[in-house]
């Protein structure tokens, strides 16, 4: 996605602070992730966390919906 | 002995493929948050009618504008090269082939859809473009395409990205693009994320926020948006490469191709290589197709978290900050092109129908390949594109433990003259490969047992 090197930090706070979706793909080859997500997070934020997104299509229609409450009135 | 073999510019394809058209299970209509279809005005505000008509087109081919194929000729048709040199390295029987899309101006095969979007938002009256970048390939190509049309190019690169990778930011304004890090202060979803977190490193997720604002609120109306991958309209105008391998291979004089590789993040220029060739083999054709993903971010193949086919980009509510732990700093890893957080939902299906054979291959073996491929045939790929040189290789070395001659295809994505701190790691022995094992595999699944899973449809043909 970047091209280069990215620590755990980026990773961890990726989203708005709380970690990316991909955190365990990207990382469970290097740490016991799983663990470190156990430990600092709910079972009700892990959930959060990993919830599916919406698709692509549905994304765009989110944004422009939120986008256009920034057009004057 | 022909090393490779050219297209003239009147043999260039004149149209498109759509696998939409051929796929034995449809995709279903795109939905939008409340479950209801997207009808093509609510996409309006982003894209030109155009590209929404062949996002959702069920035709099969779709012809290519003389404007565009003009613009296209200027590094069009691409190469197609036989390894002989990677082949006798090998010491293999079979015969490797590869597409060279590295030699497009902006060095990948971006540029295909990027020229396509850049021309159907000029025809619509279309006076700028706004878009997301993360490594800056894709803000690159878009950047290249806007210069050569006349439009306007905003690219908003994410933060971490536009601070390490000055020489892709240098790129885009030599053709003219204003490139910001994201998240700025020239949107409001960019102002509302700096008053939170000054210290950001940005994410994509933001800066399409941010690309988005700024086609929407923009009062001319005069700007839309432009995405490099994933949606259908981008991998159909990546079909050219394909289509174009198939009348080079048959120059070749090769009547059928075995093997069709392409590494796969997002998916367009794996499906630029592979959707002709799936089209065959859903009317018969005895073709092994293969999206090569790295083990380290896998989606596709064993990855314990396959609930996951969908896009980073989606914001979820925010939840209370835990410092604990916040000391934890193991060794950065390298987030390559293929790290990325969504898959083309015609790729998806394609893999779900049983129509395509991904396969993961482990950092150090990409690299090692695309050293071997660098010594040989003298191209420093991507690190992308080492994944389809590897699975290359090991597929060679297959056929010649079973003394197979066969006929092998590739896509050469792009070069990797702007990525090669992937290579300084590699060659300082800095890459380290993790192999999962069967108890951490069964311990991860159990942690995502309650999450929710993808509905997946197939006919069982394949």
């Amino acid at each position: 996605m970047l091209g280069h090197q990215v620590s755990f930090k980026y990773c961890r706070l990726y989203n708005m602070e709380i970690p990316c979706r991909k955190i365990l793909d990207c990382w469970h080859e290097t740490i016991p992730v799983g663990e470190f997500l156990h430990e600092f997070y709910s079972d009700e934020e892990l959930k959060a966390i990993f919830n599916p997104p919406p698709d692509r299509y549905s994304m765009l229609m989110d944004l422009i919906e939120k986008s256009k409450k920034f057009l004057p009135k | 002995m022909n090393t490779k073999v050219f297209l003239t510019e009147d043999e260039m394809p004149r149209q498109w493929y759509n696998l939409a058209a051929d796929l034995p299970s449809p995709l279903q209509p795109p939905l939008g948050p409340d479950g209801k279809p997207v009808s093509p005005d609510m996409l309006a505000p982003v894209f030109p009618m155009s590209l929404i008509e062949q996002e959702v087109s069920q035709e099969r081919w779709i012809k290519i504008p003389e404007g565009i194929l003009e613009i296209l000729f200027r590094w069009r048709p691409t190469p197609l090269h036989r390894a002989y040199a990677l082949e006798k390295a090998l010491g293999t029987p079979a015969k490797i082939y590869y597409k060279n899309e590295s030699v497009s101006p902006a060095g990948s095969h971006k540029p295909n859809t990027a020229v396509a979007q850049a021309w159907y938002n000029k025809e619509f009256g279309i006076k700028r473009l706004a878009t997301e970048t993360g490594a800056g390939q894709w803000g690159s190509a878009l950047a290249f395409a806007c210069s050569l049309l006349g439009l306007e190019c905003k690219v908003f690169m994410v933060r971490i990205s536009f601070e390490q990778k000055p020489y892709r930011k240098i790129m885009m304004q030599t053709w003219g693009a204003q490139c910001v890090a994201s998240p700025s202060t020239e949107t409001n979803a960019g102002r509302e994320v700096l008053k939170k977190y000054p210290d950001t490193p940005g994410s994509l997720g933001i800066a399409i926020s941010e690309a988005v604002e700024a086609a929407v609120t923009d009062q001319t109306g005069k700007t839309r948006y432009s995405l490099g991958s994933v949606l259908n309209h981008v991998l159909l105008h990546q079909t050219i490469i394909g289509l174009e391998a198939k009348k080079q291979l048959e120059k070749f004089g090769e009547k059928k191709v075995d093997i069709v590789i392409g590494c796969a993040g997002g998916g367009s220029n794996f499906a630029g290589i592979s959707f002709p060739f799936v089209n065959d083999k859903i009317h018969g054709a005895k073709i092994e197709i293969i999206p090569v993903e790295p083990t380290s971010c896998p989606t596709m193949t064993k990855a314990p978290f396959v609930y996951d086919h969908g896009d980073i980009a989606k914001m979820t509510p925010l939840l209370p900050m835990h410092s604990l732990g916040h000391s934890f700093v193991p060794e950065p890893i390298h987030a390559g092109g293929l790290r990325y957080h969504g898959m083309a939902p015609l790729v998806s299906q394609a893999i779900v129908e049983g129509l395509l054979t991904p396969m993961a291959i482990p950092q150090n073996e990409c690299f090692k390949a695309a050293l071997l491929f660098a010594k040989t045939e003298g191209i420093i790929v991507a690190p992308e594109t080492s994944h389809a040189v590897a699975a290359t290789m090991r597929k060679a070395n297959q056929a010649k433990e079973e003394g197979k001659e066969k006929v092998i295809l590739f896509n050469l994505s792009g070069h990797g003259l702007m990525d090669l701190n992937g290579y300084d790691s590699y060659l300082q022995g800095k890459l380290v490969d993790h192999e999962l094992s069967g108890e951490d595999l069964e311990k991860s699944l159990k942690e995502i047992k309650d999450h929710p899973k993808p509905v997946a449809a197939k006919t069982g043909k394949w």
